[in-house]
C-alpha cells in the first residue's frame, strides 16, 4: 500500500467511525412506505416530526418500566414520562467505561437524554494519550466540564492534566469542545484526586487535587489562575458554588494536629488573601448536621446534602436540605436503607428550592449491588434515571453530572 | 451499560401493525446492517443526516419490494446498490456536498464539531484527506470508499458499480494520482 493509500484509507474508516452504533436511528416501517406515499425526511436534524408517535411510545416505554416507585403513599403509581422528568435538566453527561469492573477504563462522554437515556452525542477523550477522568456540570442544561488526565506513565509520577468544555446544542445534537486555557494542574498518579467545579456564570473553575494544598481558581477566558493555600494536613473536600453569591463551599478535613476545626467552609472568593482559612468562614449551621460532600447550594440560603446514620444496625439515610444561616432541617426526603458495604449516597444535582435531587446510591436490590445508579428523589417518589449506571463501587459524582 | 444501540420501533404512524413478514425480515436486516451502511453513505455525502435518509430509504425501498424479490438472499446487495444509486443522486443535485464533514476551527486548542465525534486524533490529517477526496468525480470516490471502507476487490467494486475490472482499476489509480497531487499541493 502506497503512502497515499494509506492515507486516504485511513481517513475514510476515521470517518466511517464518527457513526457509532448507539446514535443509528430505528427502521420504521410504515404505510408511509408504501409506493405512492412520499416519505418525510428521516435525517438526524429532521427527524423530530416524523419520529413523534414511535420516540413518545417508546420513552413511555422505557420509563415506565424503568420507574421506581418507592414510598407506600404512593406505590403501584407510575409518573407520566413528562411529569417525572420535566422540572430536571433534559440532558446529563455521562463517562462510559470499558473493561472489567476490577479496572474500568473510561473510554468516552455521552450526552444522554434524561427521561430516556437515548444518547444524543458521544465525546471521546479528546486528546491521545489523556483519560477521561471526570464530567462536571455547567450552571446551565447543556454545558458540561470535562478533566482528562495524561496516561502510561510509570508510577509513580505526575500526570497532567487537561480540562475542555462540552458544550451540547439540542438543536443540531452537535457538540462543541473546547480546550481551557488550564495547563499547569497535575494528579499524583498513586493517588488520583482531583475535584472541580465550574462558577455559576461559567467563568472560573474551582480545582482542588493532592498535588497542591490548596483551591486554585482559573479564570476560563484567559486562564489566570488564583491560590489559597492551606496549611498542611488539612484535607479539602467537595468544592460547590454557592448558588447567586459568589462563595465557594468546600469540606476542610485535619488529617493530623491542626488549630483550624473541621468542618464546612466558605470561601470568599473576591477575597485578596492568599491563605484559605484566612479568607473563608466556617458555616456552623453545617457541623452536626452529618451534612458531608458532594453537597450543594442551589440557592443562597440552604445546601442539600445526603445524610447517612447508623442506628440499631441499620444504616438509614436521607437527603437533607439544610439552612445555611441557622443549621436547621428544612425538609428530610427519606432514601432506601444502605445495605452494608454500599456506596453511600451522594447528591448531583438539586432544583433551586431543593425539592427534587438527583442522588446516585446503590440499587436497594441484593443482586444489583455493586452498580451505581442517579435517582430523582422528591418528597413522593423516587424514579430511577435511565441509563444513567455505574458499575462497581466508584466514585460516580465524577462520572456523571448534571 | 449502554443503551440498545439500535432500538427498533416496527410500527406505523398511525399504530397500525406493517407486514409482519416483510416487517420482520427488514428489520433484522436493518438491525444488522444500518450501522455500515449509515457509515458508507456517510463517508461518501458527508453529511450524516442525508446518510441517514439515503439509507431509510434503501430500506424501505426493499420493504416495498420484499414480496416481489426473486432472491431474498440478495437483499443486503439490492441495499447496498440503492445506497449507493442515492448517493450518486444527491451529489449530483448538489445538495449533499462534504464540506459538511467536519470542523470549524477558532484559537488555540478550539475544535468544534458538526457531528458526534469518535476521535479527534490526527483530526487536520483527516479533514484534508476527506477535503482532497470531495474534489473527486463521484465514480473515483466511489470506487475509493468501496475498496477502502468495505475492502471490495476489483471485482466485486465492477459488480457492485456495474463497470468493468479495467475501469474500476483505472478510475482508482486515477483517483490516487488524484488525491496524492492535492494533498502535495496543500501540505
Amino acid at each position: 500500500m502506497t503512502n497515499t493509500e494509506r492515507r486516504v484509507a485511513n481517513a475514510i474508516n476515521a470517518t466511517a467511525q464518527q457513526i457509532t452504533a448507539d446514535s443509528i436511528p430505528p427502521f420504521l416501517a410504515s404505510e408511509l412506505t408504501q409506493p405512492g406515499v412520499s416519505r418525510p425526511s428521516l435525517g438526524t436534524r429532521r427527524r423530530a416530526g416524523w419520529l413523534v408517535p414511535a420516540a413518545s411510545a417508546m420513552s413511555v416505554a422505557i420509563i415506565a418500566t424503568a420507574a421506581l416507585v418507592i414510598g407506600n403513599d404512593l406505590a403501584g403509581n407510575v409518573p407520566s414520562a413528562g411529569g417525572a422528568f420535566e422540572a430536571v435538566r433534559p440532558y446529563y453527561a455521562k463517562v462510559t467505561l470499558e473493561g472489567p469492573v476490577s479496572s474500568n477504563t473510561p473510554v468516552a462522554v455521552t450526552i444522554r437524554a434524561t427521561a430516556t437515556g437515548k444518547v444524543l452525542a458521544t465525546v471521546p477523550s479528546p486528546a491521545p494519550r489523556f483519560v477521561i477522568r471526570l464530567v462536571s456540570a455547567g450552571t446551565d442544561d447543556r454545558t458540561f466540564v470535562l478533566a482528562a488526565t495524561q496516561s502510561g506513565l510509570a508510577p509513580p509520577a505526575l500526570a497532567a492534566v487537561r480540562f475542555y468544555s462540552l458544550g451540547f446544542d439540542p438543536a443540531t445534537d452537535a457538540v462543541s469542545v473546547s480546550q481551557l486555557p488550564i495547563s499547569n494542574v497535575t494528579v499524583n498518579t498513586e493517588d488520583v484526586s482531583l475535584q472541580v467545579a465550574l462558577s455559576p456564570d461559567g467563568r472560573s473553575l474551582a480545582v482542588i487535587t493532592s498535588t497542591f494544598n490548596g483551591i486554585r481558581l482559573y479564570s476560563l477566558p484567559t486562564g489566570d489562575q488564583r491560590t489559597w493555600t492551606a496549611e498542611p494536613g488539612e484535607d479539602l473536600l467537595g468544592p460547590a458554588w454557592a448558588g447567586g453569591s459568589g462563595g465557594l463551599a468546600f469540606l476542610l478535613r485535619p488529617v493530623g494536629l491542626t488549630a483550624v476545626e473541621p468542618g464546612a467552609y466558605l470561601l470568599d472568593t473576591a477575597s485578596h488573601r492568599h491563605s484559605l482559612f484566612a479568607a473563608s468562614h466556617l458555616l456552623p449551621a453545617v457541623r452536626g448536621s452529618g451534612c458531608s460532600p458532594p453537597w450543594l447550594l442551589p440557592n443562597p440560603t440552604v445546601m442539600v446534602c445526603t445524610v447517612a446514620r447508623q442506628a440499631h444496625h441499620v444504616t438509614k439515610a436521607y437527603v437533607a436540605e439544610i439552612s445555611i444561616r441557622t443549621g436547621k432541617l428544612l425538609r428530610r426526603i427519606p432514601l432506601p436503607g444502605i445495605v452494608q458495604n454500599d456506596v453511600l449516597p451522594q447528591v448531583a444535582w438539586a432544583n433551586p428550592t431543593g425539592t427534587q435531587v438527583i442522588v446516585l446510591m446503590g440499587l436497594p436490590k441484593p443482586n444489583l449491588r455493586g452498580a451505581v445508579t442517579a435517582f430523582l428523589v422528591t418528597r413522593s417518589r423516587i424514579t430511577k434515571i435511565p441509563e444513567a449506571t455505574w458499575p462497581g463501587l466508584l466514585s460516580a459524582s465524577t462520572l456523571g453530572a448534571w | 451499560m449502554g443503551s440498545d444501540p439500535m432500538p427498533v420501533a416496527v410500527v406505523s404512524s398511525s399504530g397500525e401493525p406493517a407486514d409482519c413478514g416483510a416487517t420482520a425480515a427488514v428489520t433484522a436486516l436493518y438491525r444488522a446492517n444500518a450501522l455500515s451502511m449509515i457509515r458508507l453513505a456517510h463517508v461518501i455525502l458527508g453529511d450524516r443526516s442525508a446518510a441517514e435518509d439515503v439509507v431509510q430509504d434503501a430500506f424501505s425501498g426493499l420493504y416495498r419490494r420484499w414480496g416481489r424479490l426473486s432472491d431474498q438472499d440478495k437483499a443486503l446487495a439490492y441495499v447496498r446498490t440503492s445506497v449507493l444509486n442515492s448517493c450518486r443522486t444527491a451529489l449530483r443535485r448538489g445538495k449533499r456536498e462534504l464540506s459538511g464533514l467536519v470542523a470549524d476551527r477558532g484559537g488555540t486548542g478550539f475544535v468544534q464539531f458538526t457531528g458526534r465525534i469518535l476521535s479527534v486524533v490526527d483530526e487536520d490529517e483527516r479533514v484534508t484527506v476527506m477535503a482532497a477526496l470531495r474534489r473527486l468525480p463521484s465514480r473515483q470516490r466511489e470506487v475509493l470508499v468501496l475498496r477502502f471502507y468495505l475492502d471490495m476487490s476489483d471485482q466485486q467494486i465492477a459488480d457492485q458499480m456495474g463497470i468493468g475490472t479495467s475501469t474500476v482499476r483505472s478510475a482508482a489509480h486515477r483517483a490516487l494520482v488524484a488525491v496524492g497531487r492535492i494533498l502535495e499541493e496543500s501540505a
